[in-house]
């Protein structure tokens, strides 16, 4: 845990350090490059996923009533 | 009436998205969602939500989503346990069970209804995005609100951005055999995130979420047999309170001929001691008129530590929750993203879930591990 905790620190550390210049953000502004964590698809499979496995999302809303189960 | 009211949500929706569309400021979204599994759960899911240019720097989402969930896991009279005992027959519930309700506990097909609405606001001030939100679910033997307020911050001409959330979820439950009775939970968490483009293609993300669950945790509706007394089950006890944490990263790593990579790693961890892996592995190619992405997750988690497959004596907690075993799954899912012109585009998603244990099944519902298909046939107009 603490070794994931000391990654994690380390990355956040390295914030700041890289620089990339407004008009060199083109192909980070393209279709390909959004995380697939972000798209309204991924609600309903976390939604589904959350019914069935322990580490659900944290999110809230969900509810949890028997038809979840 | 929940047709009624849907319906009237829906037009609500849309006469205020139609009222600001004519001013150019407003994304409405229809999607429709099915999940399937072996376990004979059905949950067919319309979702239709607008997002609104209250001004240059206020934006309002308003999103509903529909759950209509069947499943035959109410059906004890045909379950393993009832099928062979002729005392066990449909409509003979209240022999061993105090307050059932016979004719559900002897009915062919649960259904229920989920109702979600999802409001948020988000306003820019400078670099800050100020994100206050309100979310009820609701069905008919649970209400559950959230408040939650996030706030966004960027830093560095824009190549990192800051995100850090407080939420308060407050739960209602009020079994449908025990009306009289009404349980409660109230779960608090916070969340810290991170996301820095390393380079012209590459970014990556990092969080971490803490939440503290206090109260009413177990599932109403199950109940426990103790060794060979099948007459007198006991109902499932699980403690009230929770604390658990999760560690996420990302990286998104651009790749020739308009593609790109993905790589997301989750540990899970919480004083139930479960702990979960979850790493996943996504391609995006991008053909112009269409995104097309496959996708690959695994999961893996060990047991809650009072979780029993058969239980020979009373205990403290009790728990057969096939959440809360030892088990793994992996989904399959392949998406496709579509422009169709005038403002409109799609999107398509098929997933397939998959279970996998060492449980011994005698006395579930299921014979064996559920595998589930997931459908998602979005439609978007900008």
């Amino acid at each position: 845990m603490r070794a994931r905790l000391f990654i994690l620190i380390a990355l956040l550390a390295a914030a700041g350090c890289a620089t990339v210049k407004p008009w060199e953000k083109e192909v980070l502004s393209q279709p390909q490059m959004s995380f697939s964590h972000d798209g309204l698809d991924q609600h309903f499979i976390d939604h589904a996923v959350m019914t069935i496995e322990q580490a659900e999302g944290g999110a809230g809303g969900a509810g949890g009533g028997c038809g979840c189960r | 009436m929940p047709l009624k009211r849907l319906i009237f949500r829906v037009f609500i929706a849309v006469m205020a998205f139609s009222a600001l569309e004519a001013q150019g400021a407003a994304v409405a979204v229809g999607q429709f969602n099915r999940y399937q599994g072996t376990d004979g759960v059905l949950v067919n899911s319309p979702y239709t939500g607008v997002d609104l240019d209250l001004d240059e720097r206020t934006k309002l989402a308003m999103h509903y989503t529909l759950d209509a969930v069947s499943a035959a896991s109410f059906n004890y009279s045909q379950g393993k346990t009832h099928r062979n005992d002729p005392s066990r027959q449909a409509g003979s519930c209240k022999t061993c069970h105090t307050g059932v309700d016979a004719i559900s506990g002897a009915s062919q097909m649960y259904q229920d209804n989920r109702h979600d609405v999802n409001l948020r606001v988000t306003r820019k001030i400078g670099e800050t995005d100020v994100r206050p939100g309100y979310i009820r679910s609701e069905e008919n033997d649970y209400v559950s609100q959230t408040i939650k307020l996030d706030l966004d911050q960027n830093l560095f001409s824009r190549n990192s951005t800051w995100s850090i959330g407080f939420r308060r979820l407050s739960d209602l439950i009020t079994p449908v055999w025990t009306k009289n009775i009404t349980h409660s939970l109230i779960t608090d968490g916070a969340s810290l995130g991170l996301t820095q483009i390393l380079t012209r293609g590459t970014v990556v993300k990092a969080g971490v979420d803490y939440t503290q669950a206090n109260g009413f945790q177990s599932n109403p509706y199950a109940w426990i047999q103790i060794g060979n007394q099948t007459s007198s089950p006991v109902p499932e006890r699980h403690p009230e309170e929770k604390q658990r944490v999760d560690l996420s990263a990302s990286l998104k790593q651009a790749l020739p001929w308009s593609s790109a990579l993905e790589l997301d790693y989750r540990y899970y961890q919480d004083t139930w001691d479960v702990k979960a892996h979850t790493a996943e592995v996504g391609l995006t190619k991008d053909f112009g008129w269409l995104v097309v992405e496959p996708f690959w997750r695994y999961y893996a988690q060990n047991q809650a530590y009072f979780f029993k497959n058969f239980y020979s004596v009373q205990e403290t907690y009790l728990s057969r929750d096939l959440k809360l075993a030892e088990f793994s799954t992996q989904m399959l899912s392949l998406s496709l993203r579509g422009e169709l012109g005038n403002g409109w585009s799609t999107q398509f998603r098929y997933s397939h879930f998959m279970r996998q244990d060492d449980l011994d099944y005698r006395r579930y519902f299921a014979d064996v591990a559920v595998t589930a298909d997931l459908f998602v046939l979005g439609f978007t107009y900008q």
